[in-house]
């Protein structure tokens, strides 16, 4: 027990000793990313997190935590010291959505944000011998024969299309499915009639294999611009997802500005560039903390809305 | 044929090469440690290949998924600790037959049913991916429900001394499979508050709960309340060994594995685990002699490790042609295939061939390294079951604890992961089947999910169960299959 | 269950046997399931096909008939099967105490000391110590291997090799 309390004196010592003289980053960074090891998000996490390594010249250890949605690193974030030295990885719904629905212990107050890094883009799919071929026809189908077959991916993108069928009064007979290549095999073998799927849908639109009908971030796809957008059809509902940095409350405000602007130039590097672009293909978009705060508020509100009006 | 010519000398190039026996490597030690698994290996790996070239890459990750397979085997076969629910079905027999003091047998028996079954779903990818991808894709919510539906009763023949004992087992696995968000209505289901719960439990926390910790728990006890048993009995290397023509006797088995393997790997939605117990209890069915099964027989082994193998292989024909996976390791390596620049569709044979056909020869390759890494590694693998109890069992033990909390991300697991080791020490005491509490707990929720995706696409058209013959005939024949089976129990009990 | 061994000291005498008891716990537990947790735990609110208590209700149900089943089995008592015994339910609490304890100092320790791994570095060994102890008849190296060698050679594996951070 002897050497653990020496340890533990030298450990003391240095944590004491260290603010000062020394700046920020004087340490290995904990690296909490929300999602499993080896998905899209976390091959983005990974990426950035090579690059602040390579900013401010300390290692960046990253841990996967998944689970609910990144609900689960929030979670645990909440409870870290708020010394810069534990951030966190994440998406924009996390924050303004899952709280919405009540079942997490955080909402968007209880943590701080760093920046949002870049954004997800998510669509509608239709079977490629589907009735239809646009938006319109999809709402005609529905109205003719009575109902609609929809495969669901999260809660969110249940939540939308339930105020998309409240606002055409249209039966949406919602299919829950597990993951989106479930409810890509749900469209592609024409079991149902309307899907739910994020960026791994556009090759196969632009091989004819399914019909993409609408988008549902905001801004649309920008290869394909023909797709509309549930803005451009009139609708208040949008699904604005994004991957957000972020850390516990009442973070060190320096350590915040630092990894900021780190991040701020994390985001050009040709390598993350490349994969945002090419790979992922999501969307570039940076926001500083204090916008991506606003942007997760923003979002909040309409969230909360829609889930009034479903609720009616 | 020059596209293929000029993949296939992409493959034989050198980094390919070197990268496909790092991927073989990392897949088997990785696979290997408990706690740890295939995805794991898998996850690992993603990152190396980031700055790789595509076909080196992609063979890299094709190496550590085969290189997992046989590495969970070895974990299950020598330590008792599945890494993946589908190895609980190697360990019934392979852990038997290393404590009986064969574990090269053992595992030369996995080694060689795995690349079988392996290269016998490759070849299948290899001709017929595309035709056979369109048939898998026809098999929706309702078809999924039936095969799952019969493959259960075809299963129950597995519940040990007491049907009613078994059949519990089960339901208890299912019903703590419920346990997380409900998919339809996103609420919660016994998670009591815990967000951790939300995705449901960690299924290797679970497995290495009931089935290692356990097992570890009692080999602990032993050393304390009677002399060492060595029932590692030390024996001349020539009596543990498996003779490549021995194994050939197991052909039976292997293929049959190898066509449940590969019929399941086409069908994304049914997974790894079922294609491992249906082989399995399908071998118990019609072996001449029932009761050796899961006393340490070698097609017992067999029978699982060709099918699990042949999964990994089949599971590439959705992938490569529609991009879906059939399983978490294979959904890892779509997500590589996309930070590649490779997409998975139909047009993936005229978009991308020279990656494709490169693809299949790494594939090939891939089992020809694990072959022989394999069988090189033998030896060494085998010497853990000599290692003296005191020394592997308090390390196992930890390594499935650092294990999971490196798998799954935290302390929460490996807490579950101890509420577990009780429950399954208790099943092993009561004799309460803790296979079928495995099979309820990863075959329920996949039943309880397509019978309800089935009923609301049936609800408000019900007369449309007419387009589904097949899934029809299936439930039709599911009594009788269940007739036959306790019948044929009956016949055993008696005799 | 771990009261049940006592009833019958061997199965083969009058009365009944752990099988028994075993079919009346399975019963009891489905009914506090079906009664309690399942309605405090799960919310049907929002389904339109199946609800998402009716699997969980089966379930109860099916655990339900066959604790009865295996109750009514064995109201004679049967030959064979083992029961618990004390000593043996005593080692498992001893284990998973020693694994409990394991985590807890790790969990402190990694907390107390901003240091990676450094949970690791200090749980394992005493993680080891006792699990090795709980072996008995060990020679005195092998705690000194358990205790140094082999948290060395995971640190090694895990994160120099793997790059993946522990406790």
């Amino acid at each position: 027990m002897k050497f653990i309390k020496h340890i533990a004196a030298a450990t003391a010592a240095l944590t004491f000793a260290a603010p000062v003289f020394a700046e920020y980053p004087e340490k290995p960074i904990n690296f909490i990313v929300g999602f499993r090891a080896g998905g899209g998000s976390d091959a983005a996490a990974r990426i950035l997190a090579a690059e602040l390594e390579a900013q401010l010249g300390q290692k960046v250890i990253v841990e996967n935590k998944g689970g609910a949605g990144g609900a689960v690193a929030a979670q645990y974030i909440m409870g870290q010291k708020p010394d810069g030295y534990t951030i966190g990885f994440a998406v924009n719904t996390t924050f303004s959505y899952t709280p919405t629905t009540g079942s997490v212990p955080y909402g968007i107050d209880d943590l701080d944000y760093i920046a949002t890094t870049h954004g997800y883009r998510v669509v509608y799919t239709a079977p490629k011998d589907a009735p239809f071929d646009d938006w319109a026809g999809m709402i005609a189908t529905a109205k003719e024969r009575g109902w609609i077959n929809y495969a669901s991916i999260i809660p969110l993108d249940r939540a939308v299309i339930q105020y998309v069928g409240k606002k055409e009064d249209i039966a949406v007979n919602i299919v829950p499915t597990r993951g989106g290549s479930a409810a890509r095999q749900a469209v592609l073998g024409g079991h149902v009639d309307l899907g739910f799927s994020g960026s791994n849908a556009l090759p196969m639109y632009e091989d004819g294999a399914m019909k993409i009908i609408a988008s549902m971030n905001p801004g649309g796809i920008s290869e394909h611009p023909e797709i509309p957008t549930l803005e451009t059809l009139g609708y208040d509902v949008i699904m604005n997802d994004a991957a957000v940095f972020f850390g516990p409350k009442d973070m060190d405000a320096d350590a915040r500005a630092k990894l900021e602007a780190a991040l701020a130039e994390a985001v050009k590097s040709e390598a993350f560039l490349d994969f945002v672009n090419n790979k992922f293909r999501g969307v570039e978009r940076y926001l500083t903390g204090a916008e991506t705060k606003a942007a997760l508020q923003a979002d909040a509100a309409v969230y909360i809305e829609m889930n009034k009006v479903i609720a009616e | 044929m020059d596209v293929i010519i000029a993949a296939f000398l992409d493959a034989l190039s050198l980094t390919t090469f070197l990268s496909v026996i790092a991927g073989v490597l990392i897949g088997i030690v990785i696979g290997a440690i408990p706690g740890l698994n295939a995805p794991m290996a898998m996850a690992v790996a993603i990152p190396l290949t980031f700055t790789m070239a595509p076909l080196a890459a992609i063979g890299m990750l094709v190496g550590v998924m085969k290189g997992g397979g046989f590495g969970g085997a070895i974990g299950a076969i020598l330590l008792n600790t599945p890494g993946e629910p589908h190895s609980a079905a190697t360990t019934l027999d392979g852990h038997p037959m290393a404590r009986a003091g064969k574990p090269r047998r053992a595992l030369q028996t996995a080694l060689y049913s795995s690349v079988a079954g392996d290269t016998c779903s490759d070849l299948v990818l290899i001709l017929l991916a595309p035709t056979l991808a369109i048939y898998a894709l026809k098999a929706g919510p309702v078809e999924l429900s039936a095969i799952l539906i019969i493959s259960l009763t075809l299963i129950a023949s597995l519940s040990g001394r007491s049907l009613a004992k078994g059949i519990f087992a089960a339901a208890l696995g299912a019903f703590l499979a419920t346990v997380g968000i409900d998919p339809e209505t996103a609420s919660p289901r016994f998670t009591f508050g815990y967000i951790e719960l939300f995705d449901g439990l960690p299924l290797a926390a679970v497995a290495i709960g009931v089935l290692a910790v356990p097992e570890i728990i009692e080999r602990l006890r032993e050393g304390r309340t009677h002399r060492p048993t060595r029932d590692v009995v030390t024996m001349s290397d020539g009596a543990d060994r498996m003779p490549f023509r021995e194994w050939l006797s197991l052909k039976v088995p292997v293929l049959r594995g190898a066509g449940i393997g590969t019929t399941i790997g086409a069908m994304p939605g049914l997974g790894t685990t079922l294609a491992a117990f249906l082989s399995y209890s399908a071998t118990k069915r019609f072996s001449k002699e029932p009761e050796k099964l899961g006393t340490g027989a070698p097609e017992g082994i067999a029978a699982t490790e060709s099918a699990n193998s042949a999964v990994s292989g089949a599971n590439l024909i959705p992938l490569l042609t529609l991009g879906i996976p059939g399983n978490l390791t294979a959904a890892l390596l779509v997500g590589a295939f996309l930070i590649h620049g490779v997409t998975p569709g139909p047009l993936i044979f005229e978009r991308d061939a020279q990656l494709v056909y490169g693809l299949f020869a790494a594939m090939i390759m891939a089992n020809v390294l694990v072959l022989v890494l394999g069988s090189l590694g033998l030896r060494l693998f085998a010497l853990i079951v000599k290692v003296p109890p005191y020394l592997i069992y308090p390390i196992v033990l930890l390594l499935c604890v650092v294990g999971i909390y490196v798998s799954q991300g935290g302390f929460f697991a490996v807490w579950l992961m101890l509420g577990f080791a009780a429950l399954g020490w208790f099943m092993l005491k009561l004799e309460i089947s803790v296979v079928c509490f495995i099979i309820g707990l990863v075959l329920g929720p996949m039943i309880e999910l397509s019978i309800r995706q089935s009923v609301i696409l049936l609800s408000r058209n019900p007369m449309a169960i007419f387009d589904h013959p097949f899934a029809m005939v299936l439930v039709a024949l599911t009594p009788a299959v269940a007739w036959v089976l306790v019948r044929d129990r009956q016949r055993l009990s008696d005799g | 269950m771990s009261n049940a061994p006592k009833h019958p000291a061997k199965s083969t005498l009058a009365g009944f046997t752990q099988d028994f008891y075993l079919g009346l716990a399975i019963v009891v537990f489905g009914a506090l399931l079906l009664l309690w947790i399942i309605p405090a735990q799960v919310n049907d609110a929002g389904s339109f096909g199946l609800p998402p208590s009716l699997a969980p209700k089966a379930l109860a149900w099916v655990m339900i008939i066959c604790g009865a089943v295996i109750a009514v089995q064995n109201l004679r008592a049967t030959p064979g099967g083992r029961d618990l015994v004390l000593s043996e339910v005593v080692f498992l609490g001893a284990c998973l105490l020693a694994v409990g304890l394991t985590l807890v100092i790790m969990g402190l320790a990694g907390q107390a000391f901003d240091r990676p791994n450094a949970g690791f570095m200090v749980g394992a060994p005493l993680g080891l110590i006792a699990f090795t102890f709980l072996h008995s008849r060990t020679p005195v190296w092998a705690y000194a291997f358990n205790a140094i060698v082999a948290p060395v050679v995971i640190i090694a594996a895990f994160w120099w090799g793997l790059e993946l951070p522990l406790p």
